[in-house]
């Protein structure tokens, strides 16, 4: 949000700070609050959805005010975005089409990002996605729209490292563990006298750990492994890089 | 007279039941000492078989000879220095993998080891069949297995020893397999290492010093090539971390477990079975969110009970039989100097030991219950975080609950503390528990001095104590016990019925061990403060104190007779005798007064007293602290004595003498009394106890920072209470 501020300060000392002529290239910069983008992305959506859209719709869909939305869609229309006329319907304008694609764009690959590459959930994608569409500069965004498209190709072409880099997203910490969860052991972090006592006490590549208890205060951590139970402190089962299987036992 | 002993040191695991397998062996045949220059236990005893004699030393629990803690370097030192004829691995037939981990590394010092498969009737129960003859093959060991609670398997265990000593070994030599780049490394630096003449096992000394072992390390520094072996170790580990893509300790505990889980696979069959796993089942009880802490307080208020509320009654008995004696003893012998030292000094001193023997039977019966069944282990889970946040083990909290009844027992209560850290701290913090002996003296001043309040002043005391033992952790956790504390990790051990014959045995130990090795240094101690409160005799100040005695009477008789040849008043006669009885009480006090002080411990008392003028104390409450430092009972008997309190229902006597104001102590100075009593060198067996389990040192420091401490908070007591009341 910071970085954002900054450019539409040194904007303004430029004079024309909402002159979209100076900028036809809708992969640039847009200078919006991320208030105002999440305007453009949701009127853009709510578009493709109905004919025609309100201004309560509008209002529904952010879970806002009227009155705020109407202000908002103002200022939009001063920067010559949107096309709205009071009690009427709100329109894009050719240019605000662009600015919401844009935005949209950055939306759909980050949100593909932490869900095709990341493996992340799609509510948590989508979250993420909506938080960090607003910060990435356009070069920052083509990069990464790159490297999207660079890991389905070699995703299609049955590359080992993708299911490598799967399986190493799935790790954990062994305190990040629920109750219950099973996981294997991928590796002990550091060295000193806590690895070597981990290690004498068979604590292997692949050995599987069974979560049994959390003390009453949450730490430390009952655990089973091989064939007897452990007692380990959190900050100690921090260091225990696992892989967790299935969800619950 | 033909050698026919054997030595035999007893080795295993935490939890293997390495101790059952030692009682077995040598019943009540055992003695414990310390091993050289540090405090931990060594056990040792013996037992006779088929013509030998055969000690047995039984060697702290490890997981592995590393030299990571003092009970494993001791282990290994053991091993490489006294050279015992057979090392005995203890290990648990039911966790196999983890247990043999440490047989690797005997095999590796090259130890001759004999490997006892106990509990294997556990082992059985889960299923698990072990082809012992395979697994002796494989390990090149004879293997015996043995149930040690059930005396299963013992007496082969005996044969064994006997029958492979003085012979050859008939297996083969093994060497854990490590792969070609370790081989090769392996031998590189053993034969550097050969180009001396050394005393270890040189393939065990390479291996140690790639696992960068620091003990091997200076153990190398002494040869000649030692720069070489340096540099090449260097080079070595440098060249097996790029080749493994990982570092040595995990590659070569690795290698040990995957020679370990070879064997198994050969050795062990093991076919599924259905368990109810009993452990697991009071696991979800004994440590549920809601009713873990419960039950832990409820067990500690069991414990806590036991020992000092059902041991008060033994010990009455005790108090009793020590009276008798002494009485009998006064009746024996004339009255004097003689039976002065017997009576009081002996006698005295020697009672004042003893009666903590019920209180410290029935502590270690029911620590030894916890310990062995299991729940210790769960005690310290519940509590670590909260012992965790000030620098302690979750193992503390049992030892410091116990100083609120005696300190001397909580005190050694901290054994079950591996680590010595942790054990120091809790020693240390442990004086801060204000034990039973503190509270006459709390009653005696918070009733005289506060009678409306007095139990929220006495509750004060024991809050203001833990407030004082948390911050002392936390000082001395931040300054001269800084350092890495050793990793939690603990084994949970399974439930399991404890064996009467253990329990005694345990028991047995703590309490003669505590009689040897605190009774002595206690008798002497009392001895000598018998002759410091005894000596020099003030007998020209009883002399003179009872000739103004004679003379009062005199006066008092001579008036007397003339009052009545008057026929006066009996209202002037009651004045003339009250007038009497308060100068001869006067009279009384002040000889007594007198007469301490000119003795070596009311001198000393004086002496010191300037330092305790700023505290608002007068000096018989200096004198008091300084008989006080024998037991903290003594404090209340002494000002007794000072403000000659009639002996029966002597505590409303006393508190009425001292709430005198022309004694001079106020309800600030009182109240700073009984913080001082509460913090001050505990007591003289407090002392000792510290000294036994933690060093001389150690207990020296804990009284100049008891003192000290007393003295500050005191200070800040007094003054701030005076701006109060």
């Amino acid at each position: 949000m910071h970085k954002v501020y900054v450019t539409m300060k040194m904007r303004r000392r430029q004079g024309n700070p909402f002159n979209f002529n100076d900028y036809p290239d809708t992969s640039m910069d847009t200078p919006l609050s991320p208030n105002m983008e999440d305007y453009m992305e949701n009127i853009s959506m709510l578009l493709k959805e109905h004919d025609v859209v309100r201004v309560k719709d509008i209002a529904k869909k952010l879970n806002i005010r009227m009155p705020s939305v109407t202000a908002a869609l103002q200022k939009l229309k001063e920067k010559g975005l949107v096309d709205y006329e009071k009690y009427g319907h709100v329109q894009l304008t050719t240019k605000g089409k662009e600015v919401a694609d844009s935005i949209y764009e950055k939306h759909s690959f980050l949100t593909e990002f932490f869900k095709e590459i990341l493996s992340m959930n799609t509510q948590e994608a989508e979250e993420q996605a909506c938080k960090l569409e607003h910060h990435l500069s356009s070069n920052a965004s083509n990069r990464m729209q790159r490297f999207v498209e660079f890991y389905k190709q070699e995703q299609l072409d049955g590359q080992q490292w993708i299911n490598r880099l799967d399986s190493v997203l799935e790790e954990k910490r062994l305190s990040e563990l629920k109750e219950g969860q099973k996981a294997e052991i991928i590796r002990i972090l550091g060295s000193g006298p806590l690895k070597k006592r981990l290690l004498e006490m068979g604590f292997r590549k692949g050995e599987i750990i069974h979560v049994l208890k959390y003390a009453p205060l949450k730490d430390p951590i009952e655990i089973s492994i091989k064939d007897f139970l452990l007692s380990i402190r959190v900050e100690e089962a921090h260091s225990i890089i696992v892989k967790p299987l299935g969800s619950h036992d | 007279m033909t050698k026919k002993s054997i030595t035999i040191g007893l080795i295993g695991n935490p939890n293997c039941g390495k101790t059952t397998i030692f009682n077995a062996l040598t019943g009540a045949r055992q003695k414990v000492a310390n091993w050289a220059g540090v405090t931990v236990e060594r056990r040792e005893g013996f037992f006779h078989h088929k013509g030998y004699t055969i000690k047995v030393v039984d060697l702290p629990g490890a997981y592995s000879l590393t030299s990571l803690s003092m009970e494993e370097l001791i282990t290994r030192n053991f091993i490489l220095n006294e050279r015992p004829d057979f090392i005995v691995n203890v290990v648990d037939a039911g966790n196999l993998e983890r247990n043999l981990y440490l047989t690797t590394q005997l095999i590796e010092i090259e130890a001759p080891v004999i490997i006892v498969l106990n509990m294997i009737d556990e082992a059985y129960d889960k299923g698990l069949t072990i082809n012992t003859e395979k697994l002796s093959d494989l390990f090149a060991m004879p293997v015996v297995p043995t149930v040690g609670t059930k005396n299963i398997g013992i007496d082969q265990l005996k044969d064994t020893i006997v029958e492979s000593y003085g012979k050859q070994p008939t297996h083969r030599k093994i060497v854990i397999p490590y792969g070609n780049d370790i081989q090769q490394a392996i031998l590189t630096l053993q034969t550097l290492i050969e180009k001396n003449t050394i005393e270890y096992p040189s393939r065990w000394l390479a291996i140690s010093l790639i696992e960068g072992d620091i003990d091997a390390e200076t153990k190398i520094n002494r040869l000649p090539n030692a720069d070489e072996i340096k540099k090449t170790t260097t080079s070595i580990r440098n060249k097996l971390i790029a080749a493994f893509h990982d570092d040595v300790e995990t590659v070569l505990s690795d290698m040990r477990y995957g020679f370990i889980s070879g064997a198994l696979k050969e050795a062990v069959h093991k076919k599924p079975v259905k368990r109810y796993d009993i452990t697991q089942k009071i696991d979800s009880i004994v440590l549920n969110r809601y009713i873990g802490f419960p039950l832990l307080f409820v067990m500690l208020f069991i414990l806590f009970h036991l020992t000092f509320i059902l041991g008060e009654y033994p010990k009455q008995l005790i108090e009793l039989a020590v009276g008798w004696i002494s009485t009998v003893f006064s009746n024996i012998l004339p009255s004097g100097q003689l039976q002065n030292l017997v009576v009081q000094g002996i006698i005295g001193g020697v009672g004042s030991v003893i009666v903590f023997l019920p209180n410290i039977l029935i502590l270690f019966l029911g620590i030894s219950f916890m310990e062995d069944s299991g729940y210790m282990a769960r005690s310290a889970f519940l509590m670590d975080k909260i012992m965790h946040s000030l620098g302690l083990h979750g193992k503390s909290f049992i030892p410091l609950v116990m100083g609120f009844g005696c300190n001397v027992p909580a005190i050694m209560a901290t054994r079950s503390l591996e680590n010595k850290r942790d054990r120091i701290l809790t020693v240390l913090i442990n004086p801060f528990m204000s034990c039973s002996a503190r509270l006459p003296v709390y009653i005696l001043f918070a009733g005289a001095f506060f009678p409306k309040h007095a139990s929220i002043i006495i509750l004060f005391m024991y809050a203001l104590g833990i407030i004082l033992a948390f911050i002392s952790a936390k000082l001395f956790n931040n300054t001269i016990l800084r350092g890495k504390s050793m990793p939690f990790v603990m084994e949970l051990p399974p439930y399991r019925m404890p064996t009467l014959k253990t329990i005694l045995i345990h028991m047995w130990d703590r309490a003669s061990s505590y009689l040897k090795k605190m009774g002595g240094i206690i008798l002497a101690f009392s001895i000598i403060i018998w002759v410091l409160s005894e000596y020099p005799k003030p007998h020209h100040i009883e002399q003179e104190y009872d000739k103004r005695i004679q003379h009062i009477q005199q006066e008092f008789k001579t008036s007397l007779s003339s009052l009545q040849k008057q026929h006066a008043n009996p209202q002037i006669t009651e004045q003339l005798y009250q007038e009497y009885a308060t100068r001869m009480e006067d009279l009384e006090i002040e000889k007594r007064q007198e007469m301490i002080k000119y003795t070596f411990i009311g001198k000393t008392g004086l002496l010191i007293y300037p330092l305790l003028k700023p505290l608002g104390f007068n000096w018989q409450m200096g004198v008091s602290l300084t008989t006080g430092f024998v037991a903290k009972e003594v404090v209340v008997s002494t000002m007794g004595v000072l403000y000659h309190a009639t002996d029966d229902e002597s505590n409303q006597n006393l508190s009425k003498k001292i709430t005198n104001p022309r004694y001079g102590i106020t309800p600030a100075s009182a109240i700073a009394f009984m913080v001082f009593v509460m913090i001050y060198i505990p007591c003289l067996a407090t002392v000792t106890a510290i000294a036994r389990e933690i060093g001389t040192r150690w207990a020296v420091f804990s009284i100049f920072y008891q003192v000290f401490v007393a003295w500050v908070v005191s200070f800040a007591v007094y003054h701030l209470a005076r701006l109060v009341i």
